[in-house]
C-alpha cells in the first residue's frame, strides 16, 4: 500500500520520535504504520510497516510489507516485499516474497526465499 | 510529509497490547490495552478505545476510556465519548451526551470557579448527561450568569439504585470549564430494552 500523497486518516499510523512503544501491534487491513520513535515487541499486520530514519524497532513483525530506513531488529516475515533503504539496517532473519536491499543499506543476518532454482522468477 | 510535530496515531483497524510513553502528542483511532504516558495531549477519537491507565498533559474522550485518567492540565469527555475510571484534573469537563462512571478529583487550589463544589465531598450522583434521560430534577446551575448561559443542560440527577447509599446531594454541574469534587456516576441509559 502506498498513499504518500493521499493520506487516509485511520489506515495510517505514525509514532512520532519521541514516542515510547512496548508490548504488542496488531493490524487487520491495508494499515500503514510508520514508526520514527521506539518500539519494542511484536508487530503482525496485513499492511506494511515502516521504520523512518530516527526509528527504533526490536521486534518480531510479520506484514505484508516492511520499509526500513531506520534499524529494525528481529525477524521479519514478510507476505509481500522487504525493502532496506539506504541507511537502514536489519539486524535478523528475513523471510519475504521479495526483498531489495538499497546501495547503503545492511541486512545481518538470514533470507529466505521460497524459489525453485529451475525456473527462479527474480526480482531486481 | 510528515513533521516532527505531527501527532503520533495508532491508526483504526490497529490493537496494542503494551504501552505507550513519550513527550509528544497521540491520538488513538485504534485499540490499546495498556498504559498511557505522555507529555502531550492524548486524543481516544470516536471509534477508538483504551483499555488502561493514562496520564497526559491534556485528555480527551471521543471514543471509549476503561480505566484511570490523570491530565495534568485538563480532562474532558466530548460528545459521544465514554468513561468508565477516575480521574485527577485540575480542570474536567464532560459534555452533554457524554457518558461517565468514575470519581473526579480535582486539586483543590486555584483559581476559583462558581461551578465549583466544595472538596473532600463524596456524594453518589447519578447524571444523565443526555436530554432524552430527563429526570425529575432540572440542574442547577450555581451561577445564571451570562457566563453560564451555554451550560450543557444536565438533568436528571438522582441518587443511585445500588451499590451506593442514598444521600441527597445538589446536582454536579461541569460546566465547560467546571470544577468538581466527588463522584459523578452515570450509569448507561438502558436503550429501550
Amino acid at each position: 500500500m502506498n498513499a504518500e500523497n493521499s493520506p487516509r486518516p485511520g489506515r495510517h499510523g505514525y509514532i512520532g520520535p519521541s514516542l515510547r512503544v512496548r508490548g504488542r501491534l496488531r493490524g487487520t487491513g491495508p494499515v500503514h504504520v510508520r514508526v520514527d520513535g521506539k518500539f519494542e515487541g511484536d508487530v503482525t499486520m496485513e499492511g506494511e510497516l515502516s521504520v523512518g530514519e530516527s526509528g527504533v524497532v526490536v521486534a518480531t513483525v510479520e506484514a505484508a510489507r516492511v520499509e526500513v530506513v531506520g534499524q529494525l531488529r528481529g525477524n521479519v516475515l514478510a507476505t509481500d516485499e522487504v525493502a532496506v533503504r539506504d541507511g537502514g539496517l536489519l539486524e535478523g532473519d528475513v523471510r519475504a516474497a521479495r526483498i531489495a536491499i538499497d546501495d547503503g543499506g545492511a541486512l545481518v543476518g538470514r533470507i529466505e526465499m521460497d524459489f525453485d532454482v529451475d525456473d527462479a522468477r527474480r526480482t531486481s | 510529509m510528515i513533521g516532527a510535530s505531527a501527532p503520533s496515531v495508532l491508526p483504526a483497524g490497529v490493537s496494542l497490547v503494551g504501552d505507550v510513553s513519550g513527550e509528544e502528542d497521540l491520538v488513538v483511532l485504534g485499540n490499546i490495552e495498556g498504559e498511557v504516558q505522555l507529555g502531550g495531549q492524548l486524543l481516544v477519537e470516536t471509534g477508538g478505545s483504551v483499555r488502561g491507565n493514562v496520564r497526559a498533559r491534556v485528555v480527551t474522550i471521543r471514543g471509549t476510556l476503561v480505566g484511570d485518567a490523570t491530565a495534568t492540565e485538563s480532562f474532558r469527555v466530548e460528545e459521544g465519548g465514554s468513561m468508565v475510571g477516575d480521574v485527577h484534573a485540575p480542570r474536567v469537563r464532560v459534555a452533554r451526551g457524554a457518558r461517565f462512571r468514575g470519581h473526579v478529583h480535582m486539586p483543590t487550589e486555584g483559581e476559583g470557579t462558581e461551578a465549583r463544589v466544595r472538596p473532600g465531598v463524596s456524594w453518589p450522583t447519578r447524571i444523565e448527561a443526555s436530554e432524552a434521560a430527563a429526570g425529575p430534577f432540572e440542574a442547577v446551575t450555581t451561577s445564571p450568569g451570562s457566563a453560564f448561559s451555554s451550560i450543557p443542560t444536565l438533568r436528571g440527577w438522582a441518587a443511585p439504585t445500588d451499590e451506593a447509599p442514598i444521600r441527597r446531594a445538589p446536582p454536579i454541574v461541569v460546566p465547560r470549564i467546571g470544577r468538581a469534587c466527588g463522584r459523578l456516576r452515570q450509569d448507561r441509559v438502558a436503550s429501550g430494552g
